[in-house]
């Protein structure tokens, strides 16, 4: 081996730093240098990791500090409780109630942004006349403030003069106006229509951009190969759409599971807590009956359950790219 | 396998505020049962265009194509029993090589124990056995080409269809691809339609080659015809690397005599042409030789600059007012500036009536 053989010629030693004492000083140069730079980099790291810590890690921290304690209006300092609050939602109907009707919301909505976003997002990838106009149309639900979203739809949906009602009627489809916000029967669905309405546009975007990054060769690969339109639909679309489709599923039900305002200004949780979905519910403990201990356990229980699903999400994908 | 006669095929696109491009002019060809063809032609020559008719993937605006005397050229790219390996591959990135390979059977119902039979066949023909589970991300660019020919190759098509399948490798690994693709005709004999734009590609590899320019063919013929006698300036031009010297001039007669005329340059043609007048001289690098100053019908000329080729040498010199290069061994040494002497061999000498692009050869 050649590294075991001994060099033929003496060739001069390398210097290394450190020897003798000019390199000794030298040494102790580079050390002090060395230490000034590590300090520059903390100065110059602070201002982030400051920011971080102050805008995420402490209202994070002091939400889940804030779950352990009694405290309401009158007890503002709060009493340790330990886990009382949480032993008092895992006891309490309505938590489980909330999280039954949550968990169907946050579904509900996503699933069916994603069926409606995918296939409005097909029918725009199609050419044809004016495509342009309608693709920069259909962002406008997601453009609009949910406020005059939500004044929007309770127009519609009124029961004595809202057009959904009339257009219901007249098709025959229901004999009389329904009070679509105000059954319990109805209200559920009714602000799931919203809220699909209102964000299927950002599915449609993404699923939109994926589509026109798909090789044509694939396409027409394919039909060569003997596929027809759906089977070319299922072995080449869809398959090329699943990763974007399992991303924008997991932000988008991180998201609805979130959303507060829709279900709030629509029904406020109602009628007879149809609609209450936690982070109402969360709003309703915290400033509603002013138990803050509380509604900070509701909080981190949430916080807690979309951990688990980003991290069934990311098993998932690492299973896949290994 | 299947004879392919291509009749009058016409094929014109139409953009929005814009005028319609004639991307394929009135190609008429028969293709031999097993022979190997190429459509050469810089980029929008319509060779793709061709290509992707024949294959079902573009509509044609006028003409027909027969396959063995049945016109397919209303039926779907599924229906007519071919076979095509992309520029891209085209590989289905989400299935596995086993899945790409057996996905066309598999639309066609054969059912899966006879599907795995042909999988493992071509597999082993084409030495992509331990790769069949992997998916193509995985393999290089040589792996993937190999699936795509496999993948092709599994239906057992009339005519294959092969649309630059060798220009996303590298110059190392063209060269033995371009050897597998060659031999893997001589085995199969079936109908292959190669479109290139590499000269090379279809020299070596084709039985015939068609030359097409702006959607016109320009000439068919065996690799050698293409080079020794191109029918044009523009085919004279493209086939042949360095590309054939041009030298536009004037024919004259003198009794029984014929001369070429150019600025700083007389020549006496060896036969006369038919055709007097402006005119356009071709000769290959290769043809024209080093003489001394004093040998008969020696042309002055000068040395502009020379280049190493490897194995030869390319010199850039001025012969009268013509730029031209002249091509020799590596070990001649020659300087810029250095006054040389050149004679031009007249049994390679090429006249086009003419000058310009479209000027035709002069037989």
């Amino acid at each position: 081996m050649a590294s075991d053989e001994a060099p033929l010629t003496d060739a001069p030693k390398p210097r290394v730093r450190g020897e003798g004492t000019a390199a000794a000083a030298a040494s102790r140069g580079g050390l002090l240098s060395a230490l000034r730079d590590r300090h520059l980099g903390l100065v110059l790291l602070a201002p982030s990791a400051l920011t971080f810590l102050m805008l995420l890690v402490f209202p994070l921290g002091y939400g889940i500090y804030t779950s352990f304690l009694q405290r309401h209006v009158l007890e503002p300092e709060g009493i340790w409780v330990g886990l009382d609050n949480y032993a008092w939602l895992l006891g309490n109907a309505d938590f489980w109630r909330s999280l039954l009707i949550s968990s169907f919301w946050a579904g509900a909505t996503v699933g069916l942004q994603i069926i409606l976003g995918t296939a409005v997002a097909l029918l725009l990838h199609q050419p044809f006349k004016g495509r342009s106009v309608v693709r920069g149309l259909v962002l406008f639900p997601y453009m609009m403030p949910v406020v005059s979203v939500v004044l929007i739809w309770m127009l519609l949906y009124n029961a004595l003069y809202g057009v959904v009602n009339w257009l219901l009627v007249q098709a025959g489809i229901i004999g009389t106006p329904i009070a679509w916000l105000s059954q319990p029967a109805s209200a559920f669905w009714a602000v799931v229509f919203v809220g699909v309405w209102k964000y299927f546009p950002f599915v449609v975007v993404i699923v939109l951009a994926r589509l026109q990054v798909i090789s044509q060769d694939l396409y027409e690969a394919a039909r060569i190969d003997g596929a027809s339109a759906w089977a070319r639909f299922v072995d080449i679309t869809l398959p090329q759409l699943r990763d974007v489709l399992l991303v924008v599923a997991l932000l988008r039900t991180i998201f609805m599971f979130n959303n507060f305002e829709i279900v709030f200004l629509l029904t406020g949780g109602g009628p007879l807590q149809a609609t209450m979905t936690l982070p109402i519910m969360v709003y309703e403990q915290a400033f509603g009956v002013y138990e803050l201990g509380r509604g900070s356990a509701i909080a981190v229980v949430m916080f807690v359950i979309l951990i688990a699903v980003m991290s069934v999400y990311f098993t998932f994908l690492r299973k896949e790219n290994d | 396998m299947a004879g392919v006669h291509i009749e009058r095929l016409h094929k014109e696109f139409h953009s929005t505020g814009s005028s319609a491009v004639h991307a394929l002019d009135d190609l008429t060809l028969d293709i031999a049962d097993g022979e190997f063809i190429s459509l050469v032609g810089p980029s929008g020559c319509g060779k793709s265009t061709a290509l992707r008719i024949i294959a079902g993937l573009e509509t044609p605006t006028s003409g027909r194509i027969l396959f063995d005397g049945r016109d397919i050229t209303a039926l779907e790219p599924r229906d007519r029993n071919i076979a095509m390996v992309f520029q891209s591959y085209a590989l289905y990135p989400h299935m596995s090589v086993r899945q790409n390979l057996e996905y066309g059977l598999k639309k066609r119902g054969v059912p899966s124990a006879e599907r795995a039979r042909a999988v493992a066949s071509i597999a082993a023909m084409l030495q992509i056995e331990p790769m069949l589970d992997r998916r193509p991300r995985q393999l290089s660019g040589g792996q993937r080409q190999r699936v795509a020919l496999g993948r092709a190759l599994i239906r057992d098509p009339e005519v294959f269809l092969l649309d630059e399948p060798l220009s996303n490798l590298d110059a190392k690994l063209r060269v033995h691809m371009r050897a597998e693709l060659g031999a893997l005709h001589q085995k199969l004999k079936t109908t292959m339609i190669y479109v290139t734009h590499d000269q090379l590609e279809a020299m070596t590899l084709s039985d015939r080659i068609v030359v097409m320019n702006h959607g016109v063919m320009q000439q068919v013929g065996t690799p050698e015809e293409i080079y020794s006698r191109p029918a044009n300036r523009f085919v004279a031009e493209f086939i042949g690397t360095p590309s054939m010297n041009m030298i536009e001039g004037e024919i004259s007669t003198e009794g029984d005599t014929a001369h070429f005329a150019a600025p700083g340059l007389h020549l006496k043609l060896p036969k006369a042409p038919a055709f007097r007048g402006r005119a356009t001289l071709g000769i290959r690098p290769e043809d024209i030789a080093l003489v001394e100053p004093e040998a008969p019908g020696a042309i002055l000329a000068q040395v502009t600059v020379s280049e190493l080729a490897g194995a030869e040498r390319y010199h850039f010199v001025t012969m009268g007012a013509s730029p031209v290069i002249l091509r020799t061994p590596a070990t001649t040494m020659l300087r810029p500036g250095e006054s040389i002497a050149l004679a031009l061999n007249p049994q390679h000498l090429h006249l086009f009536a003419g000058v310009g692009e479209d000027a035709a050869a002069m037989r």
